[in-house]
This record gives C-alpha cells, sequence and structure tokens, in this order.
C-alpha cells in the first residue's frame, strides 16, 4: 500500500519537473523571438556574435553602454565559437540578427539561410602570424597552419594565399583562442586569426605578423551585421533600430571615443588592454558592405566547392541579393553622417 | 472418525491426465475430498504431484477438477494455495502480505482489516509482527505468514504443496503440530503434497499414494489414528511402514 | 541496538575515509602543481580562489556561479523529467510483450549506440534554444531508463505471478500489483544511471556556443579566456553536481527499498 503511494508521488513528481521546466523554460523567453507588443512592452531580440572578436566591437560597445535598451529592445546575447557554428544555429532558429564573417554569411545564405546583410561592422583584420623562423608565405609551404574553423573567413582566406603563392600547406582547424597558445608550444607552424589574437602572438612575443588580410585582398570586406529575413521583411522598424544602433557605435570607434571602445571590449572579452591596443593597429573600420570583395569570396568559395555552383547560378546577382544598402543610406543620413 | 467424513464432496477429480508434449505426466487420476478433509498426496519425487496440485488450483487448466461440482477457477472459487517456495511479496509487510488475497477478491477495507486481525489472532505466533517484512523473517514465519494469507479468504479449498519443505527439522514440527490445531479449529477441506511418510500420516485424515511418472494412483489409505498422534505409536508406525513399502515399490 | 551503534561507526569510518581521500588529492595536487609550475597547472588554492570569486562576483559578465549551476540543473531536470515519461511506459510495454522489444531491437540499438555528442550538430541545425537541451539530455537519459525498466519487467519472480494468479488476480492485477512494484527498483536505478548521463550530456551540449549561461558554457569560457583554475573550478561545481544527484538518488533508493536484502560478504 506503502509502495502504491510511493510510485504514485515518484510519477507525479516526475510529472510535474517535466511539464513545469518544459513551460517554464519555454516561455520565460529562452526561444523567445522578436515580437511587438504592447505599447510599452520591450522587444526581444536575439543577437549572434564571436567570441572575443574584435571585428565586433560595434555590437560590444552597444551591448556594454545599454544603448539596445534605450531604443526599448531587451538583446538577448549568444556568443560562438567561430562563423560557422553561428550560421548553424540561425538556421536552427535560435537568432534574429547578429555579426559574423561575410564568408560563412555567403556560405550560409547559398544554403538557403534566410538573412540580410544590412551594415558593415569592419573591414580586413586578420593576419598570419609565424613562428620567429618563418619569414615570408612562402616559407610556409609544407607547414602547419591554424585556422579557427573550417567555412571561416580565415579559413577561406589561407586557402586564397595558397593558391595566389602556388604552395601547398597544411591546414588545421581550432578553437579560435587556442591558436596563440599552440604557436607558443610549436604544435603550428602559424595561424590566421581573428584580432585581436594575432596581437597576442605579437604582444607575448611568440610570433610576428608576415601577413596581414589587408594584403591578401585588399578593403576586403570582413564582419558584417545582419538581421534575418524575417524580421527584414515584417518588421523593418525593428531592423532599422538595431543598424541605427550599430551605426552610432561604429561612430563613436572610428571617431570619437576610440579608447572607450578599446576599454569596453577589453573588459567584456577579458583580454588585455596594450593587447587591444596592438591590435586596433590592424582595424578598418566601415558602414557600408563592400560587394567586390564579397563577389571575389563567392567565386573562391565556388572553386574550394563549399557552395555548389548551381546554387548561385549568377554571383552578382546572388550578392546583390544579400546586401541591403537603403536602410544604411537612411540612418547615415538622419545621423549626419557623411557618407564615407 | 471417516465416518465423520462422510459429508457432502468438497473437491472431485475425474480422469485427470497432464501432457506436457510427448511426455505424460499424470495418468488418470481421479479421486474426491470431502468437505473438512485432510487429504495427503504422496509419491516419490518427480512424479508429478506439483502439477497435480496446480491443476487442482486452476492454475493449469483444465475442466475435470470440480469445486461444490463447478469447474475450478481462481476467480470463482476462493483457493488458498501455499507454495513450497518463498511466495511473499517482499515490498510488503506482513500485514501487506496477509491482506493480500482478500484484496485480489476485492474485498473492502474494513471487511479486509476485520479479516487480517482475525487470522492473525488463529495463525500461532504472528501477532505483533504485522509491520515486519519478509526479509526480516524466519523461514518457518514467513510460511506461517502464507498460512495465513491463504486462510485469510476462507477458501474453499486449501492447497499446500510440500510447506515444511524448507524448513528446519525443529521448526518442522512444530509447525506440524500448528498445523494439526489449525485444521481442528478451522476445519478447512486441505489437500496438502508431501514426500515425506510420516508428516502425512501425523496430519491426514487420507492418504492418496502415487505412482513415479506418469503417475497413477497407487493406494488409497485411509489413517483412522486418534488424534493428537503420536509418531512412535506401534499403529503410527505400522502405517507408515505400510507406505514406504508401498512407495519403495515404485523406486 | 548493537546493530545501530555498528552501523553508525561504519558509517563514520566511511565519512573519515573519503575526507581522508580528498584530503590526500588535494596535497598531491598541490605538490605537483608546484613542481610543474605552469599558468596552465593551477593548485588547489588557485582553483579555490576561483570558485570563490566565481560565486561571488561572478564571472566575466557577472553571472555567478550559482545561476550557471541552476540553469544547468534546470535543464537537466526538465530533460530528464521527460526521458522518464517517456521511457517508463515504453519500457513497461516492452517488458511485458517481449515480441514488441525484439521487433524494435534493429531500431533502438543503433540508436543506442550513437552517442548524444554525434547528435550535436543534427541538434543545432534542427532545434534551437531550450529544447536542443532537452533534446541531447532526452538522447542521454532514455536508453538506460528504458533498458532498466524493461530488464526489471523481465525478472519478475513467477512464483509470484502464480500468487497473484491463485488467489484470484487478473492481468491488470498482476501487472499492477506484482510486476510494478517487483520491477521499481530496477526502474529506480535506471533514473539514476540516467540522470547521470544527462548530466554529462547538457554540460557537453553547453559548451558548443549558443546560450551563456550554464556549467558547460562556464567551463568552456574560462578556457577561451585561458582562465584554467575557472575552467577546473568549473568543472569541481559539474563533478559535485553529479554526485549530489547520485548519492540523493541512492539513499532514496535505499529507504524506497528497505526490503530489497543486500548480500555483504
Amino acid at each position: 500500500m506503502a509502495l502504491k503511494k510511493i510510485s504514485a508521488s515518484l510519477l507525479l513528481v516526475i510529472v510535474v519537473v517535466a511539464a513545469l521546466g518544459f513551460s517554464v523554460g519555454y516561455y520565460v523567453g529562452y526561444n523567445a523571438g522578436y515580437k511587438v507588443g504592447f505599447a510599452g512592452a520591450p522587444t526581444v531580440v536575439r543577437i549572434g556574435h564571436l567570441s572575443a572578436d574584435l571585428h565586433q566591437v560595434p555590437f560590444f560597445l552597444a551591448y556594454q553602454k545599454g544603448w539596445y535598451q534605450e531604443e526599448g529592445i531587451v538583446p538577448i546575447r549568444k556568443e560562438y565559437l567561430n562563423g560557422p557554428s553561428e550560421m548553424m544555429a540561425f538556421v536552427g532558429g535560435e537568432l534574429d540578427a547578429g555579426y559574423v564573417g561575410v564568408v560563412p554569411a555567403l556560405t550560409a545564405k547559398s544554403q538557403d539561410a534566410d538573412l540580410v546583410a544590412i551594415a558593415s561592422s569592419n573591414l580586413e583584420g586578420s593576419a598570419i602570424v609565424a613562428k620567429p623562423e618563418i619569414r615570408s608565405v612562402k616559407d610556409l609551404a609544407g607547414k602547419k597552419v591554424g585556422t579557427p574553423g573550417i567555412g571561416s573567413i580565415q579559413d577561406t582566406m589561407i586557402r586564397m594565399v595558397a593558391k595566389k603563392f602556388n604552395i601547398t600547406v597544411d591546414i588545421r582547424s581550432h578553437r579560435f583562442s587556442d591558436l596563440p597558445i599552440l604557436l607558443e608550444k610549436g604544435e603550428i607552424d602559424a595561424f590566421i586569426d581573428w584580432e585581436p589574437f594575432c596581437a597576442e602572438a605579437v604582444v607575448k612575443g611568440t610570433g610576428q605578423v608576415i601577413y596581414t588580410s589587408a594584403e591578401i585582398l585588399a578593403g576586403h570586406q570582413c564582419c558584417i551585421l545582419y538581421v534575418s529575413g524575417k524580421m527584414f521583411r515584417e518588421q523593418p522598424d525593428l531592423a532599422r533600430k538595431i543598424l541605427k544602433i550599430h551605426v552610432r557605435a561604429l561612430r563613436e570607434i572610428k571617431e570619437r571615443s576610440p579608447d572607450e571602445a578599446m576599454k569596453v571590449f577589453s573588459e567584456m572579452s577579458g583580454r588585455p588592454l596594450d593587447t587591444v591596443r596592438e591590435a586596433w593597429k590592424r582595424m578598418k573600420w566601415e558602414y557600408y558592405v563592400d560587394e567586390s570583395s564579397a563577389k571575389i569570396f563567392v567565386k573562391s568559395l565556388i572553386e574550394d566547392k563549399k557552395i555548389e555552383p548551381g546554387k548561385v547560378p549568377d554571383v552578382d546577382a546572388f550578392v546583390k541579393s544579400f546586401i541591403d544598402r537603403k536602410f544604411l543610406d537612411g540612418v547615415l543620413l538622419e545621423l549626419g553622417i557623411a557618407k564615407s | 472418525m471417516s465416518a465423520e467424513h462422510r459429508r457432502k464432496v468438497k473437491v472431485r477429480l475425474e480422469n485427470i491426465s497432464k501432457y506436457f508434449g510427448s511426455l505424460q505426466v499424470l495418468d488418470n487420476i481421479s479421486f474426491e475430498v470431502a468437505e473438512g478433509e485432510f487429504l495427503s498426496l504422496v509419491g516419490p519425487s518427480g512424479c508429478g504431484k506439483t502439477t497435480l496440485l496446480r491443476i487442482i488450483s486452476g492454475l493449469e487448466s483444465s475442466s475435470s477438477v470440480l469445486i461444490d461440482d463447478v469447474p475450478v477457477s481462481p476467480m470463482k472459487h476462493n483457493i488458498g494455495f501455499v507454495f513450497q517456495e518463498d511466495s511473499l511479496l517482499p515490498w510488503r509487510n506482513v500485514w501487506g502480505n496477509v491482506a493480500f488475497g482478500l484484496e485480489l477478491h476485492n474485498k473492502l477495507d474494513p471487511e479486509i482489516e476485520k479479516a487480517v486481525k482475525n487470522i492473525l489472532e488463529v495463525i500461532p505466533g504472528l501477532k505483533g509482527f504485522e509491520s515486519y517484512y519478509p526479509h526480516q523473517l524466519s523461514g518457518g514465519m514467513r510460511q506461517r505468514v502464507a498460512i495465513a494469507r491463504a486462510l485469510a479468504i476462507d477458501p474453499d479449498l486449501l492447497v499446500m504443496d510440500e510447506p515444511f519443505g524448507n524448513v528446519d527439522l525443529q521448526t518442522r514440527s512444530i509447525m506440524q503440530e500448528e498445523l494439526v490445531n489449525l485444521h481442528l479449529k478451522v476445519g478447512k477441506t486441505v489437500i496438502f503434497v508431501t514426500h515425506n511418510v510420516e508428516e502425512a500420516v501425523l496430519l491426514s485424515d487420507r492418504i492418496i499414494v502415487l505412482t513415479k511418472r506418469p503417475a497413477r494412483i497407487k493406494a488409497e489409505v485411509p489413517v483412522d489414528l486418534l488424534r493428537p498422534r503420536k509418531r512412535f505409536d506401534s499403529s503410527f508406525l505400522k502405517l507408515r511402514e505400510n507406505i514406504v513399502n508401498s512407495m519403495m515399490e515404485e523406486v | 541496538m548493537a546493530r545501530a551503534i555498528r552501523d553508525l561507526s561504519q558509517i563514520k569510518r566511511i565519512v573519515v575515509f573519503n575526507f581522508v581521500s580528498v584530503a590526500i588529492v588535494i596535497l598531491a595536487w598541490e605538490i605537483l602543481s608546484r613542481l610543474v609550475h605552469s599558468h596552465y597547472f593551477p593548485g588547489p588554492t588557485d582553483v579555490a580562489r576561483a570558485l570563490v570569486s566565481l560565486s561571488v562576483s561572478g564571472d566575466i559578465e557577472g553571472i555567478k556561479l550559482l545561476d550557471h549551476a541552476a540553469t544547468s540543473i534546470f535543464r537537466i531536470l526538465t530533460g530528464f523529467g521527460v526521458a522518464a515519461l517517456t521511457a517508463v511506459p515504453t519500457g513497461i510495454v516492452m517488458g511485458l510483450r517481449r515480441e514488441i522489444y525484439e521487433s524494435s531491437k534493429a531500431v533502438l540499438e543503433p540508436l543506442r549506440f550513437v552517442p548524444p555528442i554525434a547528435w550535436i550538430p543534427l541538434a543545432i541545425l534542427l532545434l534551437s534554444g531550450y529544447s536542443r537541451y532537452i533534446f541531447l539530455i532526452w538522447l542521454g537519459a532514455f536508453f538506460p531508463i528504458l533498458l532498466n525498466t524493461i530488464a526489471g519487467f523481465q525478472r519478475i519472480s513467477r512464483v509470484l505471478v502464480d500468487v497473484a494468479r491463485v488467489f484470484g488476480g487478473n492481468r491488470r492485477a498482476i501487472i499492477w500489483k506484482i510486476a510494478i512494484p517487483s520491477a521499481l527498483p530496477e526502474i529506480m536505478t535506471g533514473f539514476r544511471v540516467g540522470l547521470g548521463v544527462g548530466w554529462m550530456c547538457i554540460v557537453a551540449a553547453e559548451m558548443i556556443g549558443g546560450e551563456v549561461r550554464g556549467l558547460g558554457w562556464l567551463i568552456l569560457k574560462n578556457g577561451v579566456l585561458l582562465n584554467v583554475s575557472g575552467m577546473i573550478a568549473g568543472m569541481i561545481a559539474v563533478g559535485v553536481i553529479g554526485l549530489v544527484m547520485n548519492e540523493g538518488l541512492l539513499r532514496a533508493e535505499k529507504s524506497l527499498f528497505k526490503w530489497r536484502v543486500e548480500v555483504r560478504v
């Protein structure tokens, strides 16, 4: 008899816990997308970004300063280990907007991911850092080079470099933060990563920059700000707000108070300030997405079979459909920033 | 003594034969048991006694076993079965186990409570142990609980399959005496299986001797000795010898 | 009475032994860390400091250790609940009807051998957020519970079934009064194992990125920041919580199933 009670209560506990956990978790906003609620009710936006990626300082700055909340937006920050991972999560329905490298974004779009690039965050900003004994790119022939992951812009660029210099390189994927350490330990001979990790190796003295991404492809697009196609079509005002916040942040970074931005980034990412300063030298901030480099990337990706040629019959049209300039034109005008 | 048992027939077996595949275990067994009679079935090990018991109690199907002229069914009849092996529910205490049969017969709680209390008075040695669990009891105690469980439902027939087989000798004699007294008090119809002839002679009103496999009825021996029976009485020993010899012929 | 005293001193002995072994491990660790003397091999004092700092002031985003732990625990409880709710009824059906179990083996067994971690990329693409964690935990917890439930039902004693039948029990009575109480200890063991596996899954699932809360994420983040003490602190939290959950269920098992005789050698 007592046993009946025990098993019944066990069952009840399981049911209650499961049901409660499920519904509470679901509605408390883990899966909340953006919604326009009642007047005054905050809008929740899930924004993705990459860990400690200096290219995405506008996001860090705006997030830290509470600019999203000022516009009535509750940002839910989601952090990823590299661009392709962020894109996987986007496809899974986890994000409404975010910052990511243009290469993973283009790759995802070619596989029918529904996203629109509404602004650029930065151009260039990556570099190949190598052991002291390796002086030039040609010396990389047959050596081990680490990247943050297959499908990242850094990975794509090292392959472009290898083609350009007609050498074969042993490309290894690692976690973005491990690359400087692996170089120090000698497990890899060089790496290409986003800042501030290149600067980290330089400041530590374990490596030197032998080739910047600007030298690989001058003025190339790096990180972009994107929103989901759904938001772009159904809630353009919200997209515009997010863009405005981004532009405000970029302006701070470009013109008004880069020091402040550096400090915020250093705090949020845990990177020492002098490393950030060193990395800042290689940073180029830009509002508009650079179309020509985007097209070059797409062609390279098709060559490397990362994009199916069947999916992108017309590269120009594809890139055009990926980028939107109209919102940016409007916002820049509104904020009184001359087109740069 | 036998005259008293010329009462109505409680249990009737008609031509019971049983095969397991092509192996015949029981061969044309028929007998009757009078109401209130204590009948023992003895026979060599492996002769099929347990199978016969299972048929009698309705665990194996058969239409040739009648209780009160109705084909036996555990649903229709109250059958109290005391197994040889450990048969108590380990997750229930003594009270819960004794009540089990009553529960299965869908008796209401107040009824159950009354019946259990009652039977715990009747069976010696159980009072005070209601909240004990089987693993805390000795083998003898457990069988007492099994007997209590079987009697609690006020059975039409009490079937016992070598209930004292796994109990040590000393406890065994004590429990045999208890069973005699119990039978005198409660007066149920009992079919008792054992291979221990002394036990059968001690307890029964009648003994049926079975042959080895396939089992047939070899002999029916009424036991007219006065109770309380003394194991070392000459008449006791003589009867016992006869039956043992009868059984030895089978080996 | 004497038995109670004997038991008590045995419990005391066990507790003391446990403390001693922990102390030995910490001592050995301290010595080793001093010998190695690397930033990447912190000693117990550094880790203890990290534990305190994480609890009090939180990680780099200010999220406290307790928040991370609560998030992970919340997820595991839900996932485990779903696993129990699906695995137990399935296990009962399969345990009672052997044919169903045997005929579904072709589907179940391969699934069972795919580690939940291997499902992660698929889970990222198809599910998002909370449901993804629940799915991954479910994958880990489902099979232990299912298999234990089936085993529990297959191991029901024939004698007890006979008892129920001879006393007039129908099939329902046999299932509810004999089968389920008989199988319950096994099911509980399945729960305990499932919870443990599920706990390991959630930590792995949290390490892939996305939600910035959870013990798995904390470990990963500290790894990214090269904060090894923080990493180890996170790992210790994972281990301790796992231990507590396991012990909790073990205690519950022991008290619920006192009637299972333990064989002491």
